[in-house]
């Protein structure tokens, strides 16, 4: 038994080792840089392009709670945004107006309590080099992390004057604020509940 | 000129670290992919894409030999499915240089795909049962009946 192992091994390993060693292509590195732009791109795209069907239902449904009860005028929303600091990013494309952002080893810091009218229209992030610049950033959306473990948000603007560490309000701010004009107004007892006389009771 | 005056091309050139697992990989991990989907431009295309996939993560990676290994054998999983699907028979080897029709090798070919994974993987790149394991994501004790099996299936083609 062991001799046939033995046999079939040496065979299989006189076979492997018989084939060419086809030293005849130099591997390419420039090759290999344009495949992994190319595959970056196509990921990136895949994300851009999924966030900007996102982008539009949400702007869809602000815009449907702008004209209905909770009184959202224009492209001023409030929402929760997360401060970020993040460092130079290279190779990520951004789009304008959905931005997607994505960060290595971001420190994130949640403000629940901030109020800042969402701008609809975001400025590019990307400077004439292809890079993120560094800086503080506030973000907002949908978040996640991509597969290279990065953190990524729906939209990002740097940012460089924003109060830091206010961290006192509370809550996440109402979409229907209450108008301290209005006033309740009692109104008189029912004196019928469907069909029956409410004035007429029974005791047994 | 000696030979101690010759430059000698070192991985010291490659500055990169990359550049260094590409340079040692590169022809192994397409010989690899050949014996498995039977084409030496298929293997190649396989193998470059692996390569730029771990270019794109490679800080992030803790082994990227292993990482190189398990993308050139998904990658050469894709080629093969999709060369059913679209029914069109593999090529014999086309090797240049492989125009000896080599009955081992062809046998090896017939095997179901697991086990002919695992009987390239220690026959062409001479890894070790755990290290099998470990590119093919399976049990080590998988691996042993697997390459058992294979190597039983070979046996009674080959010899008897």
């Amino acid at each position: 038994m062991s001799d046939e192992n033995n046999d079939i091994d040496r065979l299989l390993q006189g076979a492997f080792d018989s084939r060419p060693r086809g030293g005849g292509n130099a591997p390419s590195m420039v090759d290999v840089r344009s495949r992994a732009r190319r595959h970056q791109r196509r990921r990136v795209g895949g994300v851009v392009g999924a966030t900007a069907m996102l982008g539009v239902s949400g702007v869809a449904v602000l815009a449907s709670r702008g004209t209905s009860e909770t009184g959202i005028a224009g492209d001023e929303a409030t929402a929760t945004w997360t401060m970020t600091d993040a460092g130079p990013m290279c190779g990520y494309t951004q789009v304008v107006p959905t931005t997607m952002v994505a960060f290595e080893n971001t420190t994130t810091t949640l403000w629940p309590d901030t109020t800042v009218p969402f701008e609809a229209t975001a400025a590019t992030l990307t400077d004439p080099s292809g890079c993120t610049p560094s800086g503080r950033f506030r973000c907002i959306g949908n978040t996640g992390t991509d597969e290279q473990g990065y953190t990524y948000f729906e939209y990002c603007e740097p940012i460089s004057d924003y109060p830091p560490d206010s961290t006192t309000a509370a809550g996440i701010t109402d979409f229907a604020p209450v108008d301290s004009t209005t006033t309740s107004t009692e109104l008189a007892p029912a004196t019928s509940f469907l069909g029956v006389d409410a004035t007429t009771t029974t005791t047994t | 000129m000696s030979d101690a005056t010759v430059p000698v091309v070192s991985e010291i050139e490659f500055r990169d670290p990359f550049e260094v697992v590409h340079h040692r990989q590169f022809r192994s991990m397409v010989r690899m992919a050949t014996a498995l989907v039977d084409s030496p431009e298929q293997a190649e295309e396989v193998v470059q894409d692996a390569f730029a996939a771990l270019y794109l993560k490679y800080r992030l990676v803790n082994e990227p030999v292993g990482y190189l290994r398990v993308s050139v054998l998904n990658g050469c999983r894709k080629v093969l499915r999709r060369r059913r699907i679209t029914r069109s028979q593999p090529p014999l080897a086309t090797e240049p240089g492989e125009l000896v029709y080599n009955h081992v090798l062809d046998a090896v070919r017939r095997l179901p795909t697991r086990q002919r994974n695992a009987i390239t993987l220690r026959y062409e790149l001479q890894l070790s049962d755990a290290e099998i394991a470990d590119t093919l994501g399976m049990p080590l004790g998988t691996v042993k009946s697997t390459l058992h099996r294979a190597l039983a299936r070979l046996r009674s083609e080959v010899i008897e």
